[in-house]
């Protein structure tokens, strides 16, 4: 299977923060869920998949095309849609097509404006005036109409309403059905990734903690409850997120690990929400005192 | 060349529809007025190049623009080269459509419609019309003011950020004043020799070659505060 995007080693460090040899790859014909809790570089990877971010090391190449040699070539064949609008205010969307047509050797006006009517955007309206949902269509009719392969969108349902969410999944499915293409989606809202993703990439303070199918991750992890003295000592170190209250605890753990776990302890399969959740648990070692042994 | 076009383009069309009718306005009156008083008003319209110019940081920052750049299939530096040579070209076609004007105006001697042609003020005018020297002067001087103004506020901005824009520029301007003092002081008690600037040229054509020596001289300096401004940018992220 071709690799529309791959990732390989890429490192970046700012002051405060890193990107530490996030590796991962999406083939063509899929999408990708690029999930991960606020400010644990899902952003900073597509930066510098943009070229936007200057990486310290590694490699990322897309359409087989190197990102930093070949940019100019890449974002030919590129839509990307931001979280917020990157197109001038002031101006509505006959305008804003004049403006981009230009850049895009593949660019069809038809196609646009028949995306315009599709999504129901009205023409003549500034595009500052548009509703959130309304400018998320905007950047992808405009992904569309140069004919992208390959579409990266850098948390587009945050702030959108269900309907809107539920539109733009839609219209991203529909997209997805030409199997030479692709999405890279990057999202907290882990109920769209669940919803429309073929491929998870989580990342977590920088590091890529899971990358695989969405199926191998929602079957590959369990959130177990009980009582804590129930839980065989070779078990403790395989919990992840361990938490304990008053009257048991909670953690994830691989569904490899299961096997042999007393009848006495509950289980059942890990949301993607969950599995973020219990990252960030362990992360934080939110462990009660008294269990720290576990 | 055809991404630094299109820039250019995509920077016109960005600023056109907050400044198109500021222009046509400023190209009426300042026309009427120079049609009947004096060809000179008309460079006074180097003025209004800066509609197309002004709004185009502000609707850079408020809308996103570094995005843009950022997705755009362009090279990072044609995005900054081609600022400077729109600012040039805003410039120079002012200018051109002033020289449009002037010869118009005095072509068509509309002032000799007007009453009291005797009178004072009238002589003020005729007297006006018949100062080419003095219009070309204007009209050279201000394009090359206004543009290299602008594009060194360009430049400035660009490089140590908008915030810092004024206090770079009142710097230079007061650095630039001072050595001027200096100057003169110096030369006014033979401390130095006294350097004879230039005179101006005695003729119409003369006026015209060195107004055409100075539009390029304008245009070397942009593409040169423009590749400056774009090797700096280039060392940073979008």
């Amino acid at each position: 299977m071709e690799n529309i995007l791959e990732i390989t080693g890429l490192c970046k460090a700012y002051e405060d923060f890193a990107l530490k040899d996030v590796s991962f790859s999406l083939p063509r014909g899929f999408i990708m869920g690029f999930v991960g809790e606020n400010g644990s570089g899902k952003t900073t990877t597509i930066r510098a998949i943009l070229n936007m971010a200057k990486i310290d090391s590694g490699k990322i190449s897309v359409f087989g095309l190197d990102s930093v040699n070949d940019t100019i070539a890449i974002k030919e064949r590129l839509g990307v849609v931001f979280d917020s609008l990157y197109l001038a205010e002031h101006l509505n969307i006959k305008q804003i097509e004049q403006q981009l047509k230009p850049f895009y050797k593949d660019w069809n006006s038809e196609e646009f404006f028949s995306r315009i009517k599709e999504f129901d955007l009205p023409d003549n309206r500034k595009v500052g005036d548009f509703s959130k949902g309304m400018k998320m269509k905007l950047m992808i009719a405009i992904a569309l109409s140069h004919k992208a392969e390959l579409i990266i969108l850098d948390e587009p349902t945050s702030g959108l309403d269900p309907v809107a969410r539920d539109e733009l999944l839609d219209i991203l499915a529909e997209y997805i059905e030409d199997e030479n293409r692709g999405v890279l989606f990057s999202t907290h809202i882990t109920a769209d990734v669940e919803r429309i993703a073929d491929y998870v990439t989580i990342l977590h303070s920088g590091k890529v903690w899971y990358t695989g199918t969405k199926d191998e991750l929602t079957e590959g992890y369990a959130v177990i409850k009980g009582a804590e003295e129930d839980i065989p000592s070779a078990l403790k170190e395989k919990l992840i997120g361990f938490h304990a209250y008053r009257n048991g605890f909670d953690a994830l753990i691989k569904t490899d690990d299961l096997a042999g776990i007393p009848d006495s302890l509950e289980y059942e399969k890990a949301s993607i929400d969950e599995i973020l959740v219990y990252i960030a648990k362990e992360d934080k070692h939110e462990r009660h005192s008294k269990y720290h042994e576990v | 060349m055809r991404d630094i076009l299109n820039i250019m383009r995509f920077d016109y069309l960005t600023a056109k529809p907050l400044a198109l009718a500021g222009m046509i306005f400023t190209i009426v009156v300042f026309g009427i007025l120079s049609m009947f008083f004096s060809p000179i008003i008309t460079t006074y319209m180097t003025f209004a190049s800066m509609l197309f110019v002004i709004p185009l940081q502000g609707v850079a920052d408020k809308s996103g623009f570094n995005k843009l750049y950022g997705i755009l299939p362009v090279e990072r530096k044609n995005i900054t080269r081609a600022r400077f040579l729109y600012i040039f070209l805003v410039h120079f076609l002012t200018e051109l459509l002033e020289a449009v004007i002037i010869c118009t105006a005095k072509g068509t001697t509309l002032y000799k419609i007007l009453p009291n042609q005797n009178g004072e003020t009238m002589q003020m005018v005729k007297e006006s019309f018949a100062d080419t020297k003095l219009t070309l002067l204007m009209l050279f001087g201000m394009f090359t003011f206004f543009c290299l103004i602008f594009s060194f506020m360009e430049m400035m901005g660009q490089i140590f950020g908008r915030e810092n824009e004024f206090k770079i520029i009142m710097i230079a301007i007061g650095t630039l004043s001072l050595l001027a003092f200096v100057f003169t002081f110096l030369s006014e008690h033979d401390l130095i020799p006294v350097v004879k600037l230039p005179s101006l040229p005695d003729t119409v054509s003369g006026m015209v070659t060195s107004g055409i020596v100075a539009n390029i001289v304008v245009f070397v300096i942009c593409l040169l505060f423009g590749e400056i401004t774009a090797n700096q940018l280039a060392k940073r992220e979008l």
